[in-house]
């Protein structure tokens, strides 16, 4: 009697469970989540690349063009122990050239590639072709690459799959224009094709969008955590010097005289702080997350390591994609409150901005009376 | 048996429509062939996405049965697209200045030997944005050498390219230089422990390292 009891209750535990993971996953066919975020990391993303070639122009030829140690041959010859197949290849070696003319055609395309991204020019294509620039760059001279280059290939990748020209991008702007003009148009990207197919479409889309933000995040959460693990096992990390030795190679340099003088005596009690606040905040940022509270500290916390590394040790590109990265943790509400504050910030004086909606985001839609069904519920979704 | 709340959401102020919204899921209610439909991409992507994070972490994590067990499993789905590798400065962080010096031999016999890497660094000083000619080349090339045996020379094909890479490196960096008309080329590195933190004004000794002569095809 008891057992039966017992099963009688956690069934409807079980099913209630059950009800929430399947409305959890309507949830993200019907709501796209931080698309700010989604935005800011396609501006990042784009302008980083684009900053990054216009920075090596000088060095272009030499780093993946005709004229690099790393010659067409060698590349060629390396991808082909690989034993990829033909259309692989051609993925990987559009840079692959010994036309001097046609490398700096490719180079150009690719920055400009990159800023039509950072603007959102047609996001969705230029995120494939940009995404594509970025492999070519990173297949054509492997042994050029660090940490910086890899985290740039996975964030672009899986950026490339969200929906981050719906905000701060032309084609947001132009859609709100043409809402302007020609009032809400019914907007199909197939022609043709019915309201069911077509709302078939938006929520795949928006599905997509969210897995991605998810891989994304997976993606950050892995990355601290590793670094962080194999911290933990060498001894200078343990007893806190590790600072002190990074600190004295000199191809981690950019201010001699600042790196001599935070290394300096009566400096390594700070550098040991400083050793164990970036271990254990990259340890525990993939739980530290999941808090809403805990995670504004975390990031703050980040986002202070990553601008260190910049000025102290010159990592720039390294530093900067993990920024970007980081903002995928944040939501639209963040981003509201934030322009809230902005405009009361820069508000005239006696002017009082109207405060951001709380909530996590827009109102889901209500569902339209289904032709025959009225009334019907959202659980239909 | 409770019955699971709908969707509903929390009240909150009236958001102005947004143009933008267009491309939002609009309400309409799916028949259910669609509702299918998306069911089951719905489905695909989400294994798609675990699986692909699963490779990941196999990908970070240290060797060990499970891994030795998908090696090329995780080997293929990784490379080149997802590669991963995030042991900066770990476990041990460097802990050793390293300089790359290069001489080549001409007709006026063998020449002085040219330090890359002190020119490199002289070129990041006071940059935050390094080059990758600077911060990486010379540096990578001969990181590229570890593991290789130096004095016999390549043992397979992977090893053969690397060398010719790295005397590549070389012989541009020198031909930069000034010098022309070599048929051969040296390199040394020399190398140099930080002091240690409870004795910072020890003076190091110096290890030098240095490789056979390589023959350059001019």
């Amino acid at each position: 009697m008891t057992v039966r009891a017992l099963a009688g209750a956690g069934r409807g535990e079980l099913e209630s469970l059950a009800g929430r993971l399947t409305d959890f996953f309507r949830l993200l066919t019907l709501r796209p989540l931080a698309l700010y975020s989604a935005a800011a990391i396609r501006i990042g993303v784009g302008g980083l690349f684009a900053l990054y070639l216009i920075r090596e122009l000088p060095y272009a030829d030499l780093l993946w063009g005709p004229h690099s140690p790393w010659t067409p041959q060698l590349a060629d010859e390396w991808l082909q122990l690989y034993g990829w197949p033909d259309w692989v290849e051609f993925l990987y070696s559009p840079l692959i050239t010994t036309d001097v003319r046609l490398f700096y055609a490719l180079y150009g395309a690719a920055v400009v590639i990159a800023l039509l991204y950072m603007v959102g020019w047609h996001t969705r294509v230029t995120g494939a072709l940009h995404t594509l620039c970025v492999m070519a760059f990173f297949t054509r001279s492997w042994q050029l690459t660090d940490g910086g280059d890899m985290a740039i290939m996975l964030i672009t990748f899986y950026a490339a799959f969200t929906a981050s020209g719906r905000r701060w991008s032309l084609d947001a702007r132009r859609a709100r224009r043409r809402a302007e003009t020609h009032g809400p148009a019914d907007y199909r990207l197939l022609p043709g094709t019915g309201e069911q197919a077509e709302e078939l479409r938006r929520r795949a889309v928006t599905f997509v969008h969210n897995a991605a933000l998810g891989v994304m995040a997976a993606q950050m959460m892995m990355i601290y955590c590793a670094a962080a693990l194999v911290k933990v096992m060498g001894p200078k990390w343990q007893d806190g010097t590790a600072l002190y030795y990074i600190l004295h190679i000199s191809w981690l340099q950019p201010f001699p005289a600042l790196s001599e003088w935070l290394a300096g005596p009566g400096h390594l009690v700070p550098l040991a702080v400083m050793a164990y606040v970036t271990v254990f905040s990259q340890l525990f940022f993939p739980l530290a997350v999941f808090n809403r509270t805990v995670k504004y500290c975390w990031l703050v916390v980040m986002c202070g390591t990553h601008l260190g590394i910049i000025v102290t040790m010159g990592v720039f590109q390294f530093s900067v994609i993990m920024l970007i990265g980081d903002l995928v943790f944040l939501p639209d509400s963040f981003w509201r409150r934030a322009a809230y504050y902005t405009r009361v910030l820069f508000a005239a004086r006696g002017e009082r901005p109207a405060p951001p909606p709380s909530g996590s985001g827009p109102p889901l839609p209500v569902p339209a009376p289904a032709d025959g069904a009225a009334g019907e519920k959202l659980a239909s979704y | 048996m409770t019955v699971p709340p709908p969707v509903t959401d929390r009240p909150t102020a009236p958001v102005p429509a947004d143009p933008a919204e267009r491309l939002a899921p609009g309400g309409t209610s799916l028949r259910p062939r669609y509702r299918r439909a998306l069911t089951a991409g719905a489905v695909a992507v989400v294994s798609l996405a675990l699986y692909h994070c699963a490779m990941v972490f196999l990908a970070i994590a240290p060797p060990s049965t499970v891994k030795n067990h998908a090696y090329r499993q995780v080997d293929w789905w990784i490379y080149p697209w997802f590669e991963q590798g995030w042991k900066m400065f770990a476990p041990e962080p460097v802990a050793t200045n390293r300089a790359v010096e290069v001489r080549v031999y001409g007709a006026d016999g063998a020449s002085r030997w040219e330090n890359l890497t002190a020119m490199d660094d002289a070129r990041i000083r006071g940059d935050v944005m390094t080059s990758r000619q600077h911060a990486n080349v010379v540096r990578r090339a001969w990181d590229g050498l570890s593991g290789l045996d130096l004095r016999k020379g390549p043992r397979n094909a992977h090893e053969r390219i690397k060398f010719r890479y790295t005397r590549n490196v070389m012989t541009g960096r020198m031909e930069q230089l000034g010098y022309h008309d070599f048929d051969r080329l040296q390199v040394r590195v020399r190398m140099q422990k930080v002091p240690p933190f409870d004795d910072m004004n020890a003076v190091q000794p110096v290890r030098t390292v240095v490789l056979p002569w390589w023959k350059v095809r001019t």
